[in-house]
Parts: C-alpha cells; structure tokens; sequence
C-alpha cells in the first residue's frame, strides 16, 4: 500500500486538531474544576461566618442631633468637647480619630488634632470628658469643614463634626508685620 | 469657642450584653472553636480581621497620612508583589473577617472585671487543650504576663517598623540597617 506525503499531512492535520481540541477540553474542565472549588470554599467560609461565636460589641448612641461643633480661626485653636458615659457592665476603652474635614466648595483640611486624654478606659456606669484640640492653618478658608469623629472598634461609632472658621480681617496685617527685634537691638545707646 | 455633647455607650445586642460571664463565653468559645479551624483559617481570619481595620483607620486623617505616606515607597510595591505572586490576597479574601478591635475590647474588659473569680467559678470547661509537646520534651509553662509583655514588645516593634517605613526614603539598604540599629539600640 502507498501513502503519498499529501495523505501524511492531512492525517498530521487532522491529529493536531484532535489534539487542541483535547487540549482544550481539558483546559476547560479544570478551569470548571478551578471555578467549583472556589465556589464551594467561598460558601464554606460564609458558612463558617454564620457559625462563628458571637461577638458581644458596644455602640455608640448620640443624644438627639448631637452634632460636635466649634468655631475659631488662625492663631485660636478650636475645642471640641465630649462627654462620654459607659452605660454597661464592663469596661470600655476608646481610642478617638478625626476624618479629613471637607468645605461645601470642596477644601479638604487634614486638622492636626490633639486628643487630651489621647484615650480613655471608662470603668463601667461612669462617664469621662474628652478634649479634642484643632489647630487652625494660616492659609485656610473661612468656611464650614463637616467631617466625623470615629472611635475604632465600636459600631456606628462615627459622630459628626462641623468645624466653622470665621474671616480673620488681620490676618494679613498680621503676616505683613515684621517681627519683634531682638532685645539687644532694641536698647537705647547711650 | 467651647461646645460640649454628650454620648453613651450601650451594648451592641441587648439579649446578650457585655457581662463578665458572656465575655467569659466568648473567649472560650473562641478557644473552643480553634479545635474545628486549620491554623490557615484561624491566622488567616485574624489578619483580614486586621485588613479589614486597616480600610476603616484609611478614612481618618491619621490613617489616611500613614497610608500616603507609605504608598510611594519601594517596600509598599515589593509588599504588594508578594501579595500577588503568593495569593496572600486570595487567601485572606476568601476568609471571614475576626472583629479583632471587639475581642480586644472585651478580653480587656474581661481581664479588669471585679467579678471574674466568682464567674470562673461557676464556669465549667468541657475542653481540654490539645498539646503536641510533653514536660520531658521540653515542654514550657506560658504566663499570662508572659504573652502580655510579649504583645507589648510586638506590638512597639511593629509601630516603629511601620512609622520607620513611613519616613524612610526609598533607597532601602541603608534604610534596613538604620532600621534595625535603631531596633537593636
């Protein structure tokens, strides 16, 4: 029997064919494979979500429109108070931290803030006052900064602030004047 | 100008305050559960536990300082290379978050509780640790106050890491010698 090269090639054709498309089978099955276990891991691990042991938590409950504010500008630094009472049977500690204050025209202020205490353990039934310090930037607009204070770890724990920084009308007199000469200079001669 | 308002904290789930003896339960059911969890899944749930602590902490202004200040730097592509090619994102995404702060908060509260001596009386414990090492092995007592000051140093450790690594310029050998003498001293 002959076998011509014509006939060779077309049976090579045929089998690479065969071959890629058994390739590609494959290539499909375990990506399916892949894809499955995946799947069956992620709903195992939700699973696993709902049957892990609770957690008990503490929120955080505003009085009715609590809103922390406070006005100042450059060189007055602005205070925020806040009371904090522990309404539970244990203890609890906070740890207070500022967003970015944003202006209704879109001035974000990063306030460098001073938390005295910089945290508080408040012993259960008792209540205990936090100080929050914002030093305001020369170059800031007069306008209405709304942000949040957060205190990590408790749910809804964010609380709104609304910072208002008033016009200063001397603040460029204030950067124009020169500064007060050293004590040597400024004695009489004799 | 001063202004004061006022805020209490209450408890999350009325049905299940934090009392000593439900704080009690919860640390031991956290313990108890390690018995039905691989290592990967319980290390894995702690630490998005943190990640997920680390989004929240972003939206603060000193979160969000740190984060910037972190992102240019040489090591955060490095870090995130090895995420990528080591599918740590894969495997911590896939994982249940733990609510570490809340944990923290109530093992604490559990640790200052003037009722724990006669909670822990009450409290009977059914499991029993599982242990791999005997005394003759080799086998260590581990204190309370051993783990604590542990954490202490850990944890004071990692925050100059992390604030070094914040300040650092890029150019990185200089920086992990300078980083570590200031660790070692």
């Amino acid at each position: 029997m002959k076998i011509s090269n014509v006939q060779i090639k077309e049976q090579g054709k045929q089998s690479n064919q065969l071959s890629s498309l058994f390739k590609e089978m494959l290539n499909l099955q375990s990506e399916y494979q892949m894809r499955v276990s995946d799947e069956s891991l992620r709903y195992l691990r939700r699973l696993q979500g709902i049957a892990a042991p609770a957690t008990p938590g503490t929120v955080v409950i505003p009085k009715k429109g609590t809103l922390l504010s406070g006005s100042g500008s450059f060189g007055k630094p602005i205070e925020i108070n806040l009371e904090i009472e522990n309404i539970q049977k244990s203890y609890s500690y906070i740890l207070p931290m500022l967003t970015p204050l944003i202006s209704p025209s879109g001035v974000t202020w990063y306030a460098i803030a001073d938390y005295l205490p910089a945290n508080l353990l408040i012993p259960p039934n008792s209540s205990k006052s936090l100080r929050v310090i914002l030093d305001v930037p020369s170059d800031l607009p007069s306008d209405v900064y709304h942000g949040s204070l957060t205190l990590e770890g408790f749910l809804k724990g964010a609380l709104p602030v609304a910072v208002t920084i008033q016009k200063q009308k001397n603040v460029k007199q204030l950067a124009k004047k020169p500064a007060p000469k050293p004590l040597s200079k400024r004695r009489k001669k004799p | 100008m001063k202004q004061s308002s006022k805020i209490n904290l209450a408890d999350k789930d009325s049905a299940c305050p934090r009392s000593t003896k439900n704080l009690l339960a919860s640390l031991h059911s956290r313990l108890t559960i390690l018995r039905y969890i691989s290592g990967g899944e319980a290390l894995g749930s702690i630490i998005a536990g943190m990640a997920k602590l680390g989004k929240e902490v972003s939206q603060t202004t000193e979160g969000l300082r740190l984060r910037n200040a972190l992102e240019s730097k040489h090591h955060t592509s490095n870090g995130r290379a090895l995420w990528q090619k080591l599918r740590i994102s894969d495997w911590l995404g896939n994982t249940i978050p733990s609510p570490v702060l809340d944990q923290l908060q109530n093992d604490v509260a559990l640790v200052l509780s003037n009722d724990l001596h006669s909670e822990l009386q009450a409290f009977t414990v059914y499991d029993r640790p599982t242990t791999c090492l005997t005394d003759d092995m080799g086998k260590i007592e581990i204190d309370y106050l051993d783990v604590t000051i542990g954490l202490w140093a850990y944890s004071r450790y990692f925050i100059r890491i992390i604030e070094d690594l914040a300040s650092t310029s890029i150019e990185t050998n200089t920086f992990k010698m300078d980083t570590i003498k200031k660790i070692l001293i």
